[in-house]
């Protein structure tokens, strides 16, 4: 049998089907912790905030377009609850800066280029090893685009930055990554 | 985490928001934007009428003393507030895909070049004039005073309205009906130009017999 599309798991719950949403919090548990240990969150600090995460989707789920893509929406919600709660742990803005030139002016022309499966592959593992290494700002593109398998756009959706920004951040973080490999 | 999260939906802890809320929400922001999208273009329109009545628009015709002239006419309170509000517009559309998907520097300039021509049309319009004309003879509080615009001298402008011309240069007399001779230097304009009737600004300096020697003349109301 066809597994349901969590669109469609999401307009279930819209119309008042609660149990579904557990259905959606067993396929993004996973991922949304991987998501928020790379936000350097420890293992607990993760699982609460996730549950947070999942409290707010819960709530906002009206406001949810079923005609678009249910993970970018979820993952613009986990970015702004694992930012704010950086936040709160820093006491500062930390490296979420007001300007950023590379929002401002994405002067290269940075289009959207698929990479073959195996480099996809190595790119991953690459991440896997590395990631800690790359500055916030490049890391979280990488691991929207490699692990969590969102397009330009959707990641633009989520960081709410220009796509074009998205496309010389995830060139940039890239050569960062390839660099600190043969280091 | 599952558990936790269905028992807290169950036991009614956690309420999903109602689709009203998010219409509400969006219907608040669509009207606020609309309003603050009102209120800069009228402010932006205002600013450009006001400089026409006064004729410090005219100013920079006449060379660096002329942009002086702009630079301290310039109402820099209105457009403190004018730029107030369309950095408050700019922040409230950057949530929007529309906006946040294009690079600021794009869609800055873009967004400042509509307003100002949206503005522009305006005070080409007779709005203004029908509000000034309006605000006078009804004597409307604040918005009248928003129209008080000055009509006298200040420093090297002077206003009003011609009431004789002469050989070399004419007659002017100002709201308070104090009159001044206006001459012209030698090449700087025609006095055929000008008719008994128009409202005119006129750019120089007074002399130590009271007239003013124009280096320029503007016709302000024909």
């Amino acid at each position: 049998m066809d597994e349901r599309k969590d669109e469609a798991i999401a307009a279930a719950v819209q119309r008042g089907d609660f149990d579904s949403f557990s259905e959606l919090v067993e396929r993004y548990e996973p991922k949304m912790i991987r998501y928020a240990r790379r936000f350097l969150f420890d293992n607990d600090d993760a699982k609460d905030l996730v549950q947070d995460v999942f409290i707010k989707a819960y709530v906002k789920i009206k406001s949810f377009d079923i005609d678009r893509r249910f993970s970018p929406w979820l993952y613009r919600i986990a970015h702004n609850e694992f930012v704010n709660a950086l936040k709160k742990r820093t006491k500062e803005r930390g490296n979420v800066s007001l300007f950023e030139f590379d929002v401002f002016f994405p002067h290269l022309a940075a289009k959207e280029t698929a990479d073959s499966r195996t480099q996809q592959n190595e790119l991953r593992a690459m991440l896997e090893k590395s990631l800690n290494k790359i500055p916030e700002k490049y890391k979280e593109p990488l691991m929207l685009y490699y692990f969590e398998e969102l397009d330009y756009k959707e990641i633009a959706d989520v960081l709410h930055i220009p796509v074009s920004t998205v496309g010389i951040r995830l060139q940039r973080g890239k050569a960062m990554l390839k660099k600190t490999i043969t280091e | 985490m599952k558990e936790n999260i269905i028992d807290a939906i169950k036991t009614g802890k956690t309420k999903m928001r109602p689709r009203w809320f998010f219409v509400i929400r969006t219907v608040f922001v669509i009207v606020i934007v609309v309003i603050l999208f009102l209120l800069l273009l009228y402010l932006i329109s205002f600013i450009i009428f006001a400089l026409h009545q006064s004729g410090v628009w005219f100013a920079p015709d006449y060379g660096l003393s002329g942009w002086s002239l702009l630079l301290a006419g310039l109402p820099w309170g209105l457009l403190a507030v004018a730029l107030i509000l369309l950095i408050l517009l700019a922040f409230i559309l950057s949530r929007y895909p529309l906006v946040y998907h294009y690079p600021p520097f794009y869609f800055l300039p873009a967004f400042i070049l509509f307003i100002l021509l949206g503005s522009f049309l305006i005070a080409a319009t007779s709005f203004h004039e029908g509000v000034l004309r309006y605000t006078t003879q009804e004597n409307v509080p604040v918005i009248g005073n928003f129209y008080e615009f000055e009509t006298g001298d200040s420093g090297s402008i002077h206003r009003g309205e011609i009431i004789a011309v002469t050989q070399n240069g004419f007659l002017i007399a100002n709201e308070n009906g104090i009159t001044s001779t206006v001459v012209a230097a030698p090449g700087v304009f025609f006095v055929e130009a000008f008719h008994v009737g128009e409202g005119v600004a006129v750019f120089g300096d007074r002399e130590s017999d009271g007239s003013i020697r124009a280096f320029g003349v503007k016709i302000i109301s024909p």
